[in-house]
C-alpha cells in the first residue's frame, strides 16, 4: 500500500481522539476536536517540516485544537477554573466513564484520578504511553527528552500509582 | 534482597512491551528463575505482577476508538495542493497523491454529483434502446429519467479505487460535491464486491420551488452482503440525514434494503422516516418519498457491481 499523508493522518486518528477525549472529557467533543486536527494537518500541510515527526506535529495539532475547544466552552461557562490542565477532561470522564465490569470499575476510576494527580513531569510520559497509546520512541520526540527519559520516567509514575492503589486497598483513605 | 532501581525500569518497560525480543526473554528469564528457585521475597514476580495489573487496569481508556468516521473533506485537498518549498520531497509527494486523490475524486464525479449529466439526455447504455423508447423512458412523466452511463460507472470505479489505493481498504465510500467520507474495513475481514449506488434527492414539483431546484446526488460504494451506515453530508435540502444500507447482487441486479432517517442520528430501522427493499439497476428506481418539514424529497437510486474479480481478503 502507498504511503501518504492521508494513509498516515487515518492511521493516528484513534490516538488524536483519545488526546482529545483526555482534555475535553467528551466524546462528541473529542470526535469534532480530532476531526477538526485532521482538517488542520491537512491544510496546513505545507507548514509541516517533514524534519518533525508526523506524531509529533499531529499531537500539537489535535491538543492545539482541544485547548481552543475548552477556550471557548471557558467563555460561556466563566465559573470553571481548571481547565487548561490536560487531565481536565479525563476527570470530567471519571463522573460517566465505561467500565466493562462492575469490580473494575472502581479499580479503573481509581486509576485514573490518581493518575491525574502525578508529578507533572512524569505525569506527562505515563499519560503519552499508556493512555494515548505512544511508544517511548515517540512520546520522547513528543516531549523533547531521551527515550531513556521516558522510560525512567514513565517507571517512576507507575511505581507511585502502585503505591497509592496499594495503600488505598488497604484501607487507606479514598 | 532487594531489586535494583535499573531492574524495576526494565520491568516497567517490559510490561510496554518496549524491549527488544532478546532482552524481553531475560528479563522474564530471571523472572521465573526466581520463582523455580523461590528465592527471598520472589520481589520482581511482585513487581511484575503489579505492573501488568495497573497497565491491565487502564486498558479501557486505551482501546476508545472515535464513534463515528473522521472525515476528509474534498475541498482541503486543493489546499493541499498549493505546496510550497519547504515541502520535502516525501511530503510532496503526499500531498500530491492526497490532493490528487481527493480532487481527482471529485473532478470523475463533478458532472454526477452536480447533477448536470443527469438532468439531461443520458440515453447511452449497454444495450441502447430505440428512440421511441428513449423518448418515452426520458420523458415518462414529464420528468427526466437517469440512466447510469459506463463513462459515469467507470468515474466511479476509478474514484473508489484510487480512495482504495490511498487510504486502503475501504467498507465503505460516500460523496457529494463537497464531501468524501470512507469507512476503512476492518483487518482481516472478506471483502465483498464494491456495489455503487447513486441516490438522488430531489424537491417534488409540488414542493415550493420544486420545479427549479436542482437534486441532491451522493455517489455511494458499499460492499456486497454487507451493511453501511452513513451520516450523508449536510445540505440546505437534507439536514442529518442517516443512512443505513445493505446491499445484496442477485443475478445482475442490485437488491438494496435501505432506511433513511432525516433529524437525528442513532435511529433504528424501525423509527427511520423512509425503509423499503427493491431491486435496483443501472436505470432510476424510486425509493419512496421523505416528507422533511414542509418539503416532499423524491428519493431515487440506481445500483450495480464494479467489476467482478475483487474478491479477497485483506
Amino acid at each position: 500500500m502507498m504511503e501518504t499523508l492521508a494513509a498516515e493522518i487515518v492511521r493516528h486518528t484513534s490516538r488524536m481522539y483519545r488526546v482529545a477525549l483526555r482534555i475535553v472529557g467528551n466524546r462528541d467533543a473529542a470526535q469534532e476536536v480530532a476531526q477538526e486536527a485532521c482538517v488542520k494537518a491537512l491544510r496546513g500541510a505545507n507548514r509541516f517540516d517533514g524534519r518533525a515527526a508526523l506524531t509529533t506535529w499531529l499531537h500539537r495539532i489535535t491538543v492545539n485544537c482541544a485547548q481552543d475547544h475548552l477556550r471557548k466552552i471557558r467563555q460561556m461557562d466563566r465559573k470553571r477554573t481548571d481547565w487548561d490542565k490536560d487531565t481536565t477532561g479525563m476527570l470530567a470522564m471519571l463522573e460517566t466513564g465505561p467500565a466493562e465490569r462492575a469490580e473494575q470499575k472502581d479499580t479503573y476510576r481509581q486509576a485514573l484520578s490518581l493518575v491525574a494527580k502525578l508529578p507533572e513531569d512524569c505525569r506527562s510520559a505515563f499519560m503519552l504511553t499508556q493512555l494515548d497509546g505512544y511508544t517511548y520512541d515517540e512520546a520522547a520526540v513528543i516531549e523533547n527528552l531521551s527515550r531513556g527519559t521516558v522510560a525512567s520516567r514513565v517507571y517512576r509514575a507507575r511505581q507511585i500509582l502502585m503505591e497509592q492503589m496499594n495503600h488505598h486497598r488497604v484501607g487507606g483513605p479514598s | 534482597m532487594s531489586l535494583s532501581e535499573e531492574k524495576k525500569i526494565l520491568l516497567s518497560q517490559l510490561v510496554d512491551g518496549e524491549l527488544p525480543v532478546d532482552q524481553a526473554n531475560q528479563v522474564l528469564g530471571e523472572v521465573l528463575d526466581e520463582l523455580s528457585h523461590v528465592q527471598g521475597s520472589a520481589e520482581a514476580t511482585r513487581q511484575l505482577h503489579a505492573m501488568i495489573q495497573l497497565r491491565r487496569t487502564l486498558g479501557p481508556w486505551r482501546r476508545q476508538e472515535p464513534s463515528k468516521t473522521i472525515v476528509l473533506p474534498s475541498s482541503v485537498a486543493t489546499a493541499v495542493e498549493t505546496s510550497n518549498s519547504r515541502w520535502h520531497v516525501m511530503s510532496l509527494a503526499s500531498a500530491a497523491l492526497l490532493g490528487g486523490v481527493l480532487v481527482a475524486g471529485g473532478f470523475l464525479l463533478s458532472d454526477l454529483l452536480a447533477g448536470r449529466r443527469l438532468d439531461t439526455t443520458i440515453a447511452r447504455q449497454d444495450t441502447e434502446p430505440t428512440t421511441a423508447e428513449h423518448e418515452k423512458v426520458l420523458h415518462k412523466d414529464r420528468q427526466p429519467v437517469v440512466v447510469i452511463t459506463p463513462e459515469q460507472r467507470r468515474d466511479i470505479a476509478r474514484a473508489f479505487a484510487l480512495h482504495e489505493s490511498v487510504a486502503g481498504p475501504l467498507s465503505w465510500y460516500a460523496a457529494d460535491d463537497t464531501t468524501i467520507q470512507v469507512a476503512p474495513a476492518e483487518k482481516g475481514g472478506t471483502m465483498q464486491e464494491p456495489i455503487a449506488v447513486v441516490l438522488r434527492l430531489s424537491r417534488d414539483p409540488s414542493s415550493p420551488n420544486g420545479k427549479n431546484s436542482q437534486p441532491k446526488t451522493y455517489v455511494i460504494v458499499c460492499r456486497n452482503h454487507d451493511m453501511a451506515a452513513i451520516q450523508l453530508p449536510s445540505s440546505a435540502m437534507t439536514p442529518n440525514l442517516q443512512l443505513r444500507l445493505f446491499s445484496k447482487e442477485t443475478g445482475g441486479r442490485v437488491n438494496l434494503r435501505y432506511a433513511l432517517a432525516a433529524g437525528g442520528t442513532g435511529r433504528e430501522l424501525d423509527d427511520a422516516a423512509l425503509v423499503g427493499q427493491r431491486h435496483v439497476d443501472l436505470g432510476q428506481t424510486s425509493l419512496g418519498q421523505l416528507a422533511l418539514n414542509d418539503l416532499l424529497v423524491n428519493v431515487d437510486a440506481s445500483a450495480w457491481v464494479i467489476g467482478s474479480n475483487n474478491n479477497h481478503t485483506w
